[in-house]
Parts: C-alpha cells; structure tokens; sequence
C-alpha cells in the first residue's frame, strides 16, 4: 500500500520548549495508527503538524504526495483532505447540526447546498444523529456532539482522519457510541492517525500503535506486541501506569 | 407659556434630527471601518497590527472637543494651501464623531473577536476554510452577540457627545436650544432657560433611554444563551 502520510525528522519547539524531536515515520493508506504516550509527550503537536495547525521547525510532512514544507503547496488543498477531530469537539455554537456539517463541503468543496444536504444526511443516519439535525449543538449530549464533529470532517470527504483525544472529554458513559463510530470507520479502510488514552481501542482497532514520550517515537509496533511484550524500558513504565 | 413651547417645539425637534442624523450616520460609518480596523488589530503581521493601534490610540486618545476644533478651524486651513475645500459645520461633526466612535468600535470587535474560542478557529482551519471564510461564517456571527451591547452604549455616548457641537455653531439639539432662549429674550423679554432646558433633557433621554433597554435586552439574551 502506498503511503499517506510522512513524517520526515520533524522538530518542534514551543519558545524553548523542544516538543518533538525529529519524528520519522510513514502512516501507509488505510492504516490505522494510534498514538499512546504521556501527557505533553507531543502526541497532540504531531497530529496538528499534519495540517498545520501548528507549523513545523524542521524537517517535512508529505501528505499524499504534498509537502507541508513546499512554498508552492497550497495549505487548503491538504487541509481538505485531513479531517481532524478535537478533544473539545468545538462544533459552530451558532448554527445547526446540519448546517455544521455542509458548512465546508458549500464553502470549500464548492459543492451545491442540495448535494451537501443529501450528502449530510446519509452521514449523519450512519451516525445516528438525522433525528437531531435541526437542532443547536448545546442542545446535544457530548457524545453527540462528538458524533456531529466527526460526520462534519467525514463530510470533506478527506483522505485522512485525525483524532486528537476525540473522547477525553465525554463522560464515561457516551465514550464507547463514539468509539463505535471510529471503529466502524476503521472497519471502511480510513486512513486514521489516533491519539488517544482508551487503550481497549488501541488493543482493537490499531494496525501499529506508536510510543511517544520526550518529542521522539520511542517503540512501534502491532498492538499485540506493544501492549504484550514491550522492548523498551519506558514502554513498559508507561504501559504499566495507564493499562 | 404653552404657547411659547408650542411655537419652538418644532425648532427643538429640528436640532435633535440633526443630533440624531450625524449620530446615526457616523456609527453607521464608525462601524463599517471599525469591523476590518480592530481585526487588523488582531493580525499577525505586525505593521498590520501596529497600524491598527496606532489609529485606534490616536482617535480614542484625543478628547473629542480637540479634533473638532481642529477639523473645523485648523484642517481647512492645511487644506487650503493644495485645493479648495471647505468643510462646514455638518461634515466636521460627522469626521469627528467617525474618528472617534470608529476607533472605539474597533477595540470592541477585537474583544468581542477574541473571546470566541480559539477552538472555533481552528476548527475552521481544519476543515480548509480561509481567514475570510472563517471570520464571515463563524467568528462574526458568534462576535456580534458579544459586540451588541457595547456597540449601542457606544451610540449612546456618541449621541450625547454630540452636544459638542454648539461650540462649532453645529445646529444640533443643544445649540437650537441656546437660540431658542436667547431669541425669547430679545424678541418677548421672557427667559425660558428652565422650560428649554428641560425640554432638551427630556428630548435626550427619549433618545438614549430605548437605546440602554435594548442593550439591556440582548445582555439579557446573551447571558442566557450561555448557559
């Protein structure tokens, strides 16, 4: 399978804070990669450098052939085709479910508002959430919310999905419908770079799970082997602290 | 007595449509130039943002009366010397008060712009939108509740600032009210000041007193749509 995404040597700093320290690895297409590692280790940095959400120091990220790097690539361009989800979901308070989702797909995409709607609507029945369409965000339960937000990138069409801690800030019992929506997806070949503290998922879903802790990739691996027999000394810390 | 009042109260009523007519147009422009000037004022580019701020700490750093004065006597007189133009009572009023209120406005955008979260923003990132299209679609909407309550009690205090004016021989509401009563005295011997007077407070708070109601309304409806 060719390759989606690259990370070559990519470095970060914060002011003097050094937040990932030369990154290196290719996410091929359809794979599912999670990334586990302690707080402020750069999960999350890693995973907004793909979209530039943060700007890298150093070093390259090629994202289907584009290089983040490159002044002649257009920002938009890859940015329609990474769909990122967001611990905060961060859906737009002010207008409907629906309108959340085809928002980008009229605006971007350019695509017409009827073919949008359409579209909107088997994304949003997938996800079980036609019936709440109308209504305003605040009026949903957080893992609706998140639901929403994810049928919202889903709606760009992208190539790839980013998930930024997308259930740290459900309440336990609306963790697992989200969860369920990023397995199904997985199960339909999306190519999904994962940060995440759910573990049982990284068990399940992941095709390779990453160790990050200190800017750099400590250990990869298949999960079984990550989570059964880690190599290396922080893995085991790490993994002993949070399974 | 009655009759007196009768007589000047379409006189008065003309002096505060003037008041209201130079108030209203130049929120109207204040607002038009303060919206790009107090996103300016949140750019990243820094001459953009220091720009911004300059204009912005000029015009609110400046008390009113002076850029009146200067407008009306002094700026004529700069202008003279490459083109003939004259800016009579109306249109330095109006500059004034855009100035002014334009560059108030602007530090009420930028607040009202950075207190949405910048979670908003990046999400429409994310999803590939530009600065525009973020800024039209879903930082603006979202502002503008915010921004609503200030901005009308940034009217308000417009209007009333504009009593300024009599002192340019503006004919806004105080200064209709100064002729009234010196006219009444020379023509019927009679001194009018507390029936005139209080006749423009009262043409005042009619003015501004819908206005601090309706500010007060969409205060209301902000803070419960927080919760």
């Amino acid at each position: 399978m060719s390759t989606m995404i690259h990370f070559i040597d990519v470095h970060k700093s914060f002011g003097n804070r050094q937040v990932l320290t030369g990154i290196d690895v290719e996410i091929r297409e359809r794979e599912v990669v999670v990334i586990i590692g302690p707080s402020g280790s750069g999960k999350s940095t890693m995973l907004r450098c793909v979209n530039r959400l943060v700007e890298i120091d150093r070093g390259d990220v090629i994202i289907d052939g584009m290089s983040l790097r490159d002044p002649k690539t257009d920002i938009i361009k890859i940015r329609e085709e990474v769909g990122m989800v967001f611990q905060q979901f961060n859906l737009f308070p002010h207008k409907t479910v629906l309108e959340n989702v085809i928002m980008a797909p009229i605006y971007v995409r350019k695509m017409k508002r009827s073919e949008a709607a359409e579209m909107a609507e088997a994304l949003l029945k997938k996800v079980g959430i036609w019936d709440q369409a109308l209504k305003y965000p605040a009026q949903l339960s957080g893992g609706q919310q998140q639901r929403v937000a994810i049928t919202r990138a889903l709606a760009m069409r992208p190539k790839v999905m980013l998930f930024d801690e997308a259930t740290s800030a459900l309440d336990p019992e609306m963790i697992g419908e989200v969860l369920d929506v990023m397995k199904q997806l997985a199960k339909e070949s999306m190519t999904m770079m994962v940060v995440t503290h759910e573990m049982g998922f990284a068990r399940e879903v992941a095709d390779r799970v990453l160790f990050i802790d200190g800017g750099v990739i400590v250990e990869e691996g298949r999960p079984a082997d990550i989570f059964s027999n880690p190599r290396e000394q922080r893995t085991r810390e790490f993994l002993s602290k949070v399974l | 007595m009655v009759e007196m009042l009768v007589q000047n109260l379409p006189f008065l009523l003309g002096g505060a449509k003037n008041t209201f007519i130079v108030s209203v147009l130049g929120m109207v422009i204040a607002l038009i130039l303060g919206v790009p000037i107090g996103l300016m004022r949140l750019s990243k580019t820094p001459w953009v943002r220091s720009s911004a701020l300059f204009y912005i700490e000029v015009w609110r750093g400046i008390p009113f009366i002076i850029s009146l004065l200067f407008l009306y006597f002094a700026l004529p007189e700069i202008l003279k010397l490459f083109w003939k133009v004259e800016i009579g009572q109306f249109m330095a009023m109006l500059l004034t008060c855009v100035l002014w209120t334009s560059a108030n406005a602007a530090e009420i955008v930028r607040g009202s712009v950075q207190a949405i979260s910048f979670g908003q923003t990046e999400a429409g990132m994310a999803l590939g939108m530009t600065y525009f299209q973020r800024m039209r679609l879903i930082i603006l909407p979202q502002a503008v509740r915010i921004m609503l309550p200030p901005m009308i009690g940034l009217f308000t205090l417009l209007l009333k600032g504009t009593a300024i004016g009599f002192i340019i021989e503006f004919r806004e509401l105080i200064r209709v009210g100064q002729i009234t009563i010196e006219r009444l005295i020379m023509v019927r011997r009679e001194t009018a000041s507390i029936e005139i007077y209080t006749i423009i407070m009262i043409l005042y708070f009619l003015m501004c007193y819908p206005l601090t109601r309706l500010s007060a309304y969409f205060e209301k409806k902000l803070a419960k749509g927080k919760n």
